[in-house]
C-alpha cells in the first residue's frame, strides 16, 4: 500500500512538473514581444499573413488564455511538440533523432564526475590538512570557478590543437560503416572523450569539495569510533563505515546537479559541435527557431527528471532509512 | 595480579584549551571479576582516561606521562598493529549514544558479526549467523533472527544499547569499558542496562570500568569507586565504604547534590486554582508528502490538571510523554487541538492579542537547553531588559531591574555587559530564570530547566529556585525526567506517560503510595534508590516491589 | 561584528580573494579612464599577437583591442552578477520566509514550486527566457535571476525554520515582544549568515551563467562583454588562441575571487569555526 502511495506521489509530482513546465513555456510565448503566432513561427514564415492566420486557428489563438493553454497540453500530451517552419520537419523528430548522443555525453559526464569526486574528495578528505589534499582542493578550487565553455576550448587547444592526440569536433570521421561496428565505436569514443572530461570535470570539481568535507565529517562520528574500537583496521573502517556514509549527500546533492548538467551539456555541445539537443539549442538560438527551443526545454526537462529517478534509486540503494522509511 | 593498573596517567590537551592536562597523575587498578566506576562531574577527565586505555584519543590529546598495563604490557606504548588485536578481543567498548555509535547504513546483525569476523577471519559464514543470534540472546534482544538484520534506525534506544553491548561480548573480553553507557536512555531504560552488565560481568567474569556522572548508579553497581575532580583522583575505595563514610568533601558534596533525598512534602494547599487545563488534547501529525499518509504523535489526551496559587507542581515522564508539548500549549507557544487551559477562570485560548501578552507576562518559563534559550547575538542585560521595555518600562529603569536581577540570581551585575557564550550552563540558567523573573510573572514554568546541569550545578539552581519561590511566592510548574528532582521541589506530582496523565497526587503519598504500575516501575528505576533510602534512614522511595 | 571582521581577514583565502575582487571592481570603475574609447572599435589589425601593434593582448577578427575588451567586460560581468544576484535573492528569499512562516499547505505548496524550478534545466530556461525576450541587460539580469533563487529559498526555508524553533525565540515570545521584533531582531539576524554566504557565491554562478549566455549568441549586443569574446574566438582558436585564452582567464579569476571571499565569509560567519 505505502508503495503504491509512494509510487502514485512519483507520477503526481512528475505531472505536476510537466505541467509546469508546459505553463512556463506558453507564459513565455504570450509575452515575448509581438503577436505569439510569429512567435510560433519563428522568424521564417513571419511576413506571411495567411500563414500567421493558419497558425492563429491552429492553436486556437482567438480563444481565451486558460483554452489555449489547454490546447498546448493536448499537442504534447499526444508528444506534438510542433513544427519547426526553419528546418520544415515536426520538433518532436528533430528532437529525437539528437537524444542519443546528448544522453550519452550527459551520462558518460555524470558517472565520470560522480566517481571521479567521490574519490578525489575521498583522497583529499583522508589526508586532510596534507599537501596532497592542498594540491587537490587547489585544483578543485580553480575548476569550479572556470567557464565550461573555456575549459573546452582549453583542452581543444592542449590536446587536440597542440598535441593531436584526439579530434576536436564532431561525433565521429567515419563517413561509411564498412570499417566494423568496434572500430565505429572506437571512433566515437574518441570523439566523445573530451566533451565528456569537460563537462564532468567541472561537476567533478563539485563533487570532490562535498565528499572531502562531508568525509572529514564523517570521520569525526561516533561509529567510526565504535568500529575502531571493535579492532577494525583503518582500511576496513574506511571501506565499511567511512565511504559510503560520506558519500551519500554527495548522491543526493549530484540529483539536484543534473538539470545544472544538461545546461553545461548545452554549452559543451556547443564547443565540441556533438549533434545532440545542445548543439540542436545553439543553432536554434542562432536561428531564433522558437519552436524548437520550446520543444527542447520541454524534452531536457523531462530527460532531468528521468535521471533523478535514477539519482533517487541510487539513493535508496545506499542509504537504508530511506528505502524502508 | 590486577587486570588492569592505571599509573601515574598524565593527558594533555591541545594548546589553548582551557587547562593544560585533562588528566592528572591518575593511579587506580582494576581486579579481575570487579566493576570500577569512575565518577566525576563534566570536565572531569573520565571519559578521556577511558579512551587512553584503548588508544581512541581525540585529535591533538595525548597521554604525556605514566603507564597502562594490562596483561603485563604497557598500553600506551603499544605498536598500532598489537593495540589493533587487543581491541574488541582482550578489552572492549561501549559508549553513550547508541544512536550514534552505529554506523546508520549496516544491519546491526552485520555490525556484531563483523567484531566476530575481525579476530576470527576464518570463522564460516554459518557459525558466524549462529553466534551472532546466540550473542542476541544473551543480552535480551528477543526474535534475534528478525533483529539481526534490522537497522539501527528501527531499534529503540534500549535495544541499540543491547546491540553495542552484544558487540563488545563478541569475543569475550576480560575487560568492558563503558562510557556512561546509560546517560542518554530513559529511566526504566537504563535500569534494564544497568541489571544487563552486572549480570553479565557476574556471569562472564570480567572486569568493568564504567564511567558515570550519577552517583545513584554508583551506589548501584560499583565494587570499587574513584571520584575524579579536574582531571585527579580525590578519593577512591570499596564502593561501601567510600560512599557509606565519605572522607574528601567533593565526594561529600556529590552525595549531598543529590536531589530528592529529604521528605516528600505532604501538605496540599488550600489556596484557589491559578492555573487549570481542562480535557486537553494534541495529536502532531507530520505529512510527508502530498499523498502519504501522515504520521501521528499523541502529544496529550484528555489532560486534565489544576495548579493552585503558591503550589509547586511537577509533570514527570520519560520522553515521548508530552509533558514538555504541556508547558508549550500552557503558554499557547503550541496550540492544542481542543479542551480548555483557565488562567484565573478566563480560558486562555479565546485570549486575543493584547490579552494573551499580558497572559504571557504572568506565566513565564524557563527552557531546558541553557545553549540555544539566549540569543547568541545579544548581550545577557538587553536579551533581560527586552521583557520590561516590551511592556512600556524605559530603557534606563529596565536596564535597572535587569541588573537587579542578575545580583539576585548570583551573578552580579557585571555580567549585563557579555554575552552568552562567556558562560557556563549552569550561569546561563541562571540568566534565563532572571530574563523570567524580570517580569514580574506570579507563575514560573520550569521546562527541564536543571536537566543539562551536573548534580553540583543543579542542586545550586533548585536552591535559588526554592529561594525565588519563597520570597515572591511564586508558583511554579516543574517539567522533569527525574522523579529525583520533583521529589525534591514539588508539592504534588503528576506523572504522564504517552500524553496520558496516569498518576496525580501529593509527594508523599506518591512516593511513599504509588497506585499506578508505570509509576512503580518509574520508582523502582530510580538509580541508587536503595542506598540513599539507607543513607536517609527511612525507606521513603519505596516502591510497590518491596 | 568586530570578531567577525577579525576572524575573515584571518583567512589568507579572504584577503587574496578580498584584494583581486577590489581590483577586478576597480578595472570596471575606471574601464573609460584605463582604456578610452569603445572597445568595439577597430583599434589596429586584424589577427594581431600578443604586444604586436602596441595592443598586448593582440587583437580580434575584425581588428578590435582584446585589452580594451576585457576591461570593459569586467562591467557587463560585475553588474549582471550583482544585479540579478540582488533579484533572486529578494525573490528567493521571501519565497523562503513565507514558507518557512507560514508552514502548512502554503509551504507545501512554495516548496513543491521550488523542486521544479530546482529540476529544470536552469541554464536552458535562461537560453529560452532571453531568446524569446530578445537579448538585453534587463532580460538577461531577470533570466539569471529567474533561475537562481530556488537555492536560496529552500536554504532560507530551511534556516527561518530551524531559528525560529529555537528556545530564545520562544523566550522572546514569552517576554511580550511583539511579532514584528521576534521577526527582525531575534530571527532574521540569526538566520541571515549562510544566506549571505551563498549569495555571495550566487554572484559568482550568476557571472558564470551571463558568460555562457553570451557565448552562445545571447549578450547585450550594445555591451562588450568576456564570454562574447570568447564565443567570437571560438571558431579560430587554431589561429589565434589569444582570443578565448584572455577574456576566459578574466571570467577564472573573478570567479575564484568571489568563491575565495564567500569560503572567508562562511568561515568568519560560522560561529562554530569562529569561537575555536
Amino acid at each position: 500500500m505505502i508503495i503504491i502511495s509512494r509510487l502514485l506521489a512519483k507520477l503526481t509530482g512528475i505531472v505536476l512538473a510537466i505541467l509546469v513546465i508546459a505553463t512556463i513555456n506558453f507564459t513565455l510565448v504570450h509575452s515575448a514581444p509581438g503577436d505569439p503566432a510569429s512567435v510560433i513561427a519563428g522568424q521564417s514564415g513571419a511576413t506571411d499573413e495567411k500563414f500567421l492566420a493558419d497558425l492563429r486557428a491552429e492553436y486556437g489563438l482567438d480563444q481565451p488564455f486558460l483554452v489555449q493553454l489547454g490546447t498546448y497540453i493536448g499537442k504534447i500530451a499526444r508528444l506534438d511538440l510542433g513544427y519547426s517552419y526553419r528546418q520544415r520537419r515536426p520538433v518532436t523528430d528533430l528532437i529525437l533523432e539528437r537524444l542519443g548522443p546528448t544522453l550519452m555525453l550527459t551520462l558518460s559526464a555524470f558517472f565520470l564526475s560522480l566517481i571521479g569526486g567521490v574519490t578525489c574528495g575521498a583522497l583529499a578528505g583522508l589526508r586532510h590538512g596534507k599537501w596532497s589534499d592542498l594540491a587537490i582542493s587547489l585544483v578543485a578550487l580553480l575548476l569550479y570557478a572556470t567557464p565550461v565553455f573555456w575549459l573546452g576550448l582549453m583542452l581543444v587547444l592542449v590536446f587536440s590543437v597542440q598535441l593531436e592526440w584526439l579530434p576536436a569536433f564532431g561525433y565521429s570521421d567515419m563517413r561509411s560503416d564498412s570499417f566494423g561496428p568496434l572500430a565505429y565505436a572506437w571512433d566515437v569514443a574518441k570523439h566523445l572523450f573530451l566533451p565528456a572530461v569537460t563537462l564532468g570535470a567541472i561537476y567533478m570539481a563539485v563533487y570532490t569539495r562535498l565528499m572531502r568535507s562531508s568525509l572529514i565529517e564523517v570521520a569525526a562520528e561516533d561509529h567510526v569510533k565504535t568500529a575502531r574500537a571493535k579492532g577494525l583496521g583503518e582500511a576496513a573502517i574506511l571501506r565499511g563505515h567511512m565511504l559510503r556514509n560520506a558519500a551519500l549527500p554527495v548522491v543526493a546533492f549530484a540529483g539536484l546537479q543534473v538539470g545544472a548538467m544538461v545546461g553545461g551539456a548545452v554549452v559543451v555541445e556547443t564547443v565540441f559541435s556533438w549533434p545532440g539537443l545542445g548543439r540542436l539549442t545553439f543553432d536554434a538560438v542562432t536561428a531564433r527557431d522558437y519552436p524548437v527551443l520550446l520543444g527542447l526545454f520541454l524534452v531536457m526537462s523531462v530527460m532531468v527528471i528521468a535521471v533523478n529517478l535514477l539519482t533517487d534509486l541510487m539513493q535508496r540503494l545506499i542509504d537504508p532509512r530511506m528505502a524502508v522509511n | 595480579m590486577s587486570l588492569l593498573s592505571v599509573r601515574e596517567l598524565s593527558i594533555a590537551l591541545p594548546k589553548g584549551a582551557d587547562r593544560a592536562l585533562a588528566v592528572d597523575g591518575v593511579n587506580f587498578e582494576i581486579e579481575e571479576n570487579r566493576i570500577v566506576c569512575l565518577v566525576g562531574e563534566s570536565g572531569s577527565g573520565k571519559s578521556m582516561i577511558a579512551h587512553a586505555i584503548l588508544g581512541l584519543l581525540p585529535q591533538g590529546v595525548k597521554p604525556v606521562a605514566g603507564q597502562i598495563g594490562f596483561e603485563g604490557r604497557d598500553l600506551l606504548s603499544l605498536a598500532p598493529a598489537e593495540m589493533k588485536t587487543l581491541r574488541g578481543a582482550g578489552v572492549a567498548m561501549i559508549f553513550q549514544e547508541p544512536l550514534t555509535a552505529l554506523n546508520p547504513l549496516k544491519k546491526v546483525g552485520e555490525q556484531v558479526a563483523e567484531a566476530v569476523r575481525i579476530h576470527n577471519p576464518a570463522c564460516p559464514a554459518a557459525t558466524l549467523t549462529a553466534r551472532v543470534e546466540e550473542l542476541f540472546i544473551r543480552v535480551g534482544l528477543s526474535d534475534p533472527a528478525r533483529l539481526r538484520k534490522s537497522f539501527p534506525f528501527q531499534l529503540s534506544g534500549g535495544q541499540r544499547q543491547r546491540v553495542m553491548i552484544a558487540m563488545a561480548l563478541a569475543n569475550s573480553p576480560k575487560l568492558l569499558i563503558a562510557d556512561e553507557p546509560t546517560t542518554a536512555l530513559d529511566v526504566t531504560t537504563q535500569r534494564q542496562i544497568l541489571d544487563l552488565i552486572k549480570e553479565l560481568q557476574a556471569t562472564m567474569g570480567m572486569g568493568v570500568l564504567f564511567i558515570t556522572h550519577d552517583i545513584g548508579v554508583v551506589a548501584d553497581i560499583a565494587d570499587r569507586v574513584v571520584v575524579l575532580k579536574g582531571g585527579q583522583v580525590v578519593e577512591q575505595g570499596d564502593a561501601a565504604n567510600l560512599l557509606e563514610a565519605p572522607r574528601d568533601s567533593y565526594t561529600q558534596m556529590l552525595l549531598d547534590a543529590v536531589p530528592g533525598r529529604g521528605s516528600p512534602r505532604s501538605g496540599s494547599l488550600k489556596a484557589a486554582p491559578l492555573l487549570e487545563v481542562q480535557a486537553l488534547n494534541k495529536t502532531f501529525v507530520t505529512r510527508q508528502g502530498l499523498l502519504e499518509p501522515p504520521r501521528r504523535v499523541i502529544a496529550a489526551d484528555d489532560v486534565q490538571l489544576a495548579l493552585r496559587e503558591g503550589e509547586t507542581l511537577a509533570v514527570v515522564g520519560e520522553s515521548g510523554s508530552g509533558k514538555s508539548t504541556l508547558a508549550r500549549m500552557v503558554l499557547r507557544l503550541v496550540e492544542p487541538d481542543n479542551g480548555d487551559i483557565l488562567w484565573r477562570g478566563v480560558k486562555v485560548r479565546d485570549m486575543n492579542r493584547a490579552a494573551l501578552r499580558q497572559y504571557r507576562r504572568k506565566a513565564q518559563i524557563v527552557f531546558q537547553d541553557p545553549w540555544s534559550s539566549l540569543d547568541p547575538r545579544l548581550k545577557i542585560g538587553e536579551s533581560i531588559l527586552r521583557g520590561p521595555v516590551a511592556f512600556g518600562a524605559s530603557r534606563a529603569e529596565a536596564a535597572r531591574t535587569a541588573r537587579q536581577w542578575l545580583e539576585r540570581v548570583g551573578l552580579g551585575g557585571q555580567a549585563f555587559d557579555r554575552f552568552p557564550h562567556e558562560f557556563s550552563g549552569g550561569q546561563r540558567q541562571r540568566i534565563c530564570i532572571a530574563r523570567a523573573l524580570a517580569l514580574d510573572p506570579e507563575l514560573l514554568i520550569a521546562d527541564e530547566a536543571v536537566s543539562a546541569l551536573d548534580v553540583s550545578v543543579q542542586s545550586q539552581v533548585l536552591e535559588l529556585l526554592a529561594g525565588l519561590k519563597a520570597d515572591m511566592g511564586l508558583s511554579m510548574l516543574f517539567i522533569t525526567h527525574d522523579l529525583r528532582v520533583a521529589r525534591e521541589i514539588a508539592d504534588r506530582i503528576i506523572v504522564m506517560q504517552k500524553g496520558r496523565i496516569v498518576e496525580q497526587n501529593t509527594a508523599a503519598d506518591l512516593f511513599g503510595n504509588p497506585t499506578d504500575p508505570y509509576t512503580r516501575n518509574l520508582l523502582d528505576a530510580v538509580p541508587g534508590r536503595a542506598f540513599f533510602d539507607r543513607r536517609a534512614g527511612t525507606p521513603i522511595l519505596r516502591g510497590a516491589a518491596t | 561584528m568586530n570578531e567577525t571582521l577579525r576572524t575573515f581577514l584571518s583567512r589568507p583565502a579572504g584577503i587574496v580573494g578580498l584584494t583581486i575582487l577590489g581590483l577586478v571592481c576597480v578595472v570596471a570603475l575606471l574601464a573609460p579612464v584605463i582604456s578610452p574609447g569603445s572597445p568595439w572599435d577597430m583599434a589596429g589589425m586584424p589577427f594581431a599577437r600578443p604586444g604586436e601593434g602596441g595592443m598586448w593582448l593582440g587583437s580580434d577578427t575584425l581588428g578590435r583591442d582584446v585589452a580594451a575588451g576585457v576591461i570593459h567586460g569586467a562591467r557587463v560581468s560585475l553588474l549582471i552578477g550583482v544585479s540579478s544576484t540582488l533579484a533572486a535573492l529578494a525573490i528567493g528569499v521571501t519565497m523562503g520566509a513565507i514558507a518557512g512562516f507560514s508552514g502548512g499547505i502554503v509551504d507545501l505548496i512554495i516548496v513543491r514550486v521550488t523542486e521544479v524550478f530546482q529540476t529544470i534545466p536552469n541554464f536552458v530556461l535562461a537560453i529560452l527566457l532571453v531568446a524569446i525576450l530578445t537579448p538585453s541587460l534587463t532580460t538577461i539580469i531577470l533570466a539569471i535571476a529567474l533561475v537562481s533563487w530556488p537555492p536560496l529559498a529552500r536554504l532560507t526555508r530551511a534556516q527561518v525554520m530551524s531559528v525560529s524553533r529555537r528556545e530564545f525565540v520562544h523566550a522572546a515570545r514569552c517576554q511580550g515582544q511583539s511579532a514584528v521584533s521576534v521577526l527582525v531582531r531575534h530571527v532574521l539576524p540569526n538566520a541571515i549568515s549562510p544566506i549571505i554566504v551563498t549569495g555571495s557565491l550566487t554572484v559568482a554562478a550568476a557571472i558564470l551563467i551571463e558568460a555562457a549566455l553570451s557565448f552562445m549568441g545571447l549578450g547585450d549586443p550594445n555591451h562588450m562583454s568576456w564570454g562574447y569574446m570568447v564565443g567570437a574566438g571560438r571558431t579560430v582558436i587554431r589561429q589565434a588562441w589569444w582570443m578565448s585564452v584572455f577574456p576566459g582567464l578574466a571570467i577564472l579569476i573573478t570567479v575564484v575571487a568571489i568563491n575565495l571571499v564567500g569560503e572567508a565569509l562562511n568561515d568568519a560567519l560560522n560561529p562554530r569555526i569562529a569561537r575555536s
